[in-house]
């Protein structure tokens, strides 16, 4: 039985049309996965010479042992957002004659394949082989390694409980950021010391070899409650979505029914992107576009590449715009044959879509003003990147929408998920972000800070005032491209 | 109403549809059965400009759908799912439908009470999401989204089908009464030739994307139909 459904899980990959009709993005994606995992095997090699560089005088192993509580909770977060639930669609078996122990168990071990899963070969192995050995034996450094080893199973079976039990919500991912912030405040005032227990425990592990159990027993126990929590709610009104909670947030937008089949058009945009999970998915990201600009701003060298500052700026005050323009009408492919027979004029669909690109960049422009705290130069240049975004990126993007083909399946949350992504999404991306830089870059060289950020600012702002002519230039593409975009997205799977 | 002329859409080396001409005419109940790949959707898609023809053109009202938005103005249709908006509720859709055919809030609210007879309770104040409603209860959504500006010409794709046998009996009553009441024009498609014959006044009989029948409905369609299908 097993066998058939790892054929047909083979079958479902290897069918689905990403594979078969992009051959040129799935490179690309498999050479970012080869430097990512290149990485990580380069930290696992050094990572006793970078502990006891860190940490100095105190041996590697202590200082792992303390912090490596950290990487599980960092592990669980990350797991949080980027791992999906083992997702056989289990549906087609339910009335065959399997057991539903058998479709337990298949989904237990397919989470096991979870990129995360393999981490702590690649980091912790090394360290394992290396210093572990040379420090203590080779026994006590096996016995180390499975415990971590186990320990990280524990979290993959919590988590997939955890994600069975509680949909992803706004409350509850407030929630586990809060809790952590708390573990490390409490950490750092010796109030309450997880990285002490962790010490502890390995501690004790390294004289006895039983404390194993621990992590053995956790794991063990997590895969039969989830095999329970699957037996007992694989039902098909368990599998299929619950009512919908009231909504309430509409009701307060009503007041967009004021302006007419635009703001009717918005309504119903807003509606989309909160009420399915691949759209969700790309407002939960804001945070993290927002944030983005902390890696850059606190380091001296990229102040001085100005054309950094300005790829940053644009990022992030234009992190939604990106994300979520670049997939413009396909968010409605499920319903385009709608949008293009119903009463709605094509220029009136347009007019949403830009509004909806540019009032939620408005919006989260505010929360970037703070990064004038690094500097005026970094809030100026940000200032110019807004304009830059408004102006030039926003009808860019309207414009470009036309050349995306592609059905989006929009049940499905949105972090390493590349349906309906195509090798033009990679490529459309890098004119939004190089572009400005590559303006403003001679500019500031020749003639200085001030005249860089007014020619990219004052691009922007002729390209805002322009802005009719740009959508009405969309539309023209648009109404060219017409026939193949409807059927592309009738094309399912 | 509706003009065709030298319609002709091609697939690889496979005509589909092949219509050299057709007129509807204004009030007219048009029936369109055929089998499976007769070319039945092609052609509703093509009237509603969602797919191109390779010659010839539709045209509503003497101005060619292709490229032109006036149509959408007086066109009511539902072909498949693709019509609805998923993660809206049905309140909700009826509201935006209604809303971009500018019909006064009275209006829609006019809509869903006259209506509720025809969703038998089960689209109202459900609360639930178009996606989580069954196909049926689906299709009653599109269709009467589809009547409910009183378009002057009404398409439907295979109405009756999925639909309980109550609601099919409730929706040809409906249809009957608007084309009494407001001279509507319809295209309708259907495989059950029961219905079709009930329903439209001329029955079109697509083959491989010919037609190969044009027939006033009279009392012994019915039987000529299922004599010709019989044969098929």
């Amino acid at each position: 039985m097993i066998k058939w459904f790892i054929q047909h899980q083979w079958k479902q990959e290897t069918r689905s049309s990403i594979w078969q009709k992009n051959v040129a993005l799935n490179i690309i994606i498999g050479f970012f996965m080869l430097i990512m995992l290149m990485y990580i095997l380069i930290l696992g090699v050094f990572l006793d010479r970078i502990l006891e560089d860190v940490v100095k005088g105190v041996n590697a192993d202590i200082t792992l042992s303390k912090i490596i509580i950290y990487y599980f909770i960092l592990s669980f977060m990350m797991r949080f957002f980027l791992q999906s639930l083992p997702a056989m669609e289990i549906i087609p078996y339910l009335h065959l004659r399997i057991k539903r122990s058998t479709i337990g168990w298949f989904m237990i071990f397919k989470s096991l394949t979870s990129f995360f899963n393999f981490i702590p070969f690649l980091l912790f192995l090394p360290f394992a082989l290396g210093y572990m050995t040379e420090e203590f034996s080779g026994l006590q450094a096996f016995i180390w390694f499975i415990s971590i080893y186990l320990f990280e199973l524990t979290i993959n079976f919590k988590l997939i409980y955890f994600k069975r039990k509680f949909t992803l919500n706004p409350k509850l991912i407030l929630l586990l950021i809060s809790i952590m912030a708390l573990l490390i405040v409490l950490d750092k005032f010796d109030l309450f010391s997880i990285s002490e227990i962790s010490l502890w425990y390995f501690s004790q592990l390294n004289t006895n070899w039983l404390w194993v159990f621990l992590p053995l027993l956790s794991t063990v126990s997590l895969v039969f409650w989830n095999l329970n929590l699957i037996r007992k709610n694989s039902y098909l009104d368990d599998l299929s979505p619950k009512k919908t909670e009231g909504e309430n947030l509409s009701a307060k937008l009503n007041l967009l029914q004021n302006f007419g089949k635009t703001g009717e058009l918005i309504l119903g945009e807003i509606k989309l992107i909160l009420r399915n999970k691949r759209s969700k998915s790309v407002v939960y990201l804001i945070p993290f576009f927002l944030l983005y600009g902390l890696f850059f701003y606190p380091q001296e060298a990229y102040k001085e590449t100005p054309g950094i500052l300005v790829f940053v700026g644009i990022f992030v005050t234009g992190g939604f715009l990106i994300a979520y323009g670049q997939y413009l009408m396909a968010w409605e492919s499920s319903h385009f044959d709608f949008i293009l027979s119903s009463n709605i004029g094509i220029q009136d669909y347009f007019k949403a879509k830009y509004f909806l690109l540019v009032i939620p960049t408005l919006i989260l422009y505010f929360f970037t003003i703070p990064y004038m705290y690094f500097g005026m130069k970094i809030f100026w240049i940000n200032l110019a990147a807004l304009f830059y975004n408004l102006g030039v990126n926003a009808p860019l993007l309207l414009f470009t929408a036309s050349f995306n083909k592609k059905r989006m399946d929009l049940s499905k949350g949105a972090m390493m998920n590349y349906q309906g992504v195509g090798a033009n999404n990679f490529v459309l991306v890098i004119p939004l972000l190089a572009v400005p830089a590559l303006i403003y870059w001679p500019v500031s060289t020749f003639f200085g800070f001030v005249p860089a950020v007014l020619t990219l600012g004052g691009l922007g702002v002729f390209g805002l005032l322009f802005n009719q002519s740009f959508i009405k230039m969309a539309v023209k593409n648009f109404q060219k491209k017409r026939y193949l975009i409807a059927e592309g997205y009738r094309q399912r799977g | 109403m509706i003009k065709v002329e030298d319609l002709t859409k091609v697939y690889g080396k496979e005509t589909v549809l092949n219509i050299p001409t057709l007129t509807i005419n204004k009030g007219e109940s048009f029936g369109l059965v055929g089998n499976n790949g007769a070319g039945k959707t092609t052609f509703f898609r093509i009237i509603l400009d969602l797919i191109r023809a390779n010659s010839g053109f539709v045209s509503s009202k003497d101005i060619a759908t292709a490229g032109s938005e006036h149509w959408k103005e007086y066109t009511g249709s539902y072909l498949d799912e693709g019509f609805l908006i998923d993660y809206l509720t049905p309140e909700e859709y009826f509201q935006f439908v209604g809303k971009i055919n500018q019909l006064s809030q009275q209006e829609i609210d006019e809509f869903m009470v006259t209506f509720s007879d025809f969703f038998n309770d089960e689209i109202l104040g459900k609360k639930k999401y178009i996606r989580d409603l069954s196909k049926g209860n689906q299709k009653k959504i599109g269709i009467s989204a589809a009547i409910m500006s009183k378009p002057e010409i009404l398409i439907l794709d295979e109405p009756f089908s999925s639909l309980d046998p109550t609601t099919q009996f409730r929706l040809k009553k409906l249809l009957k009464e608007l084309q009494e009441n407001t001279q509507m024009t319809m295209l309708i498609s259907s495989h059950d030739l029961n219905h079709v014959t009930e329903v439209c006044k001329r029955i079109v009989v697509l083959h491989q994307g010919d037609i190969v029948h044009d027939i006033l409905t009279n009392k012994d369609t019915l039987t000529e139909l299922e004599a010709y299908f019989a044969v098929q």
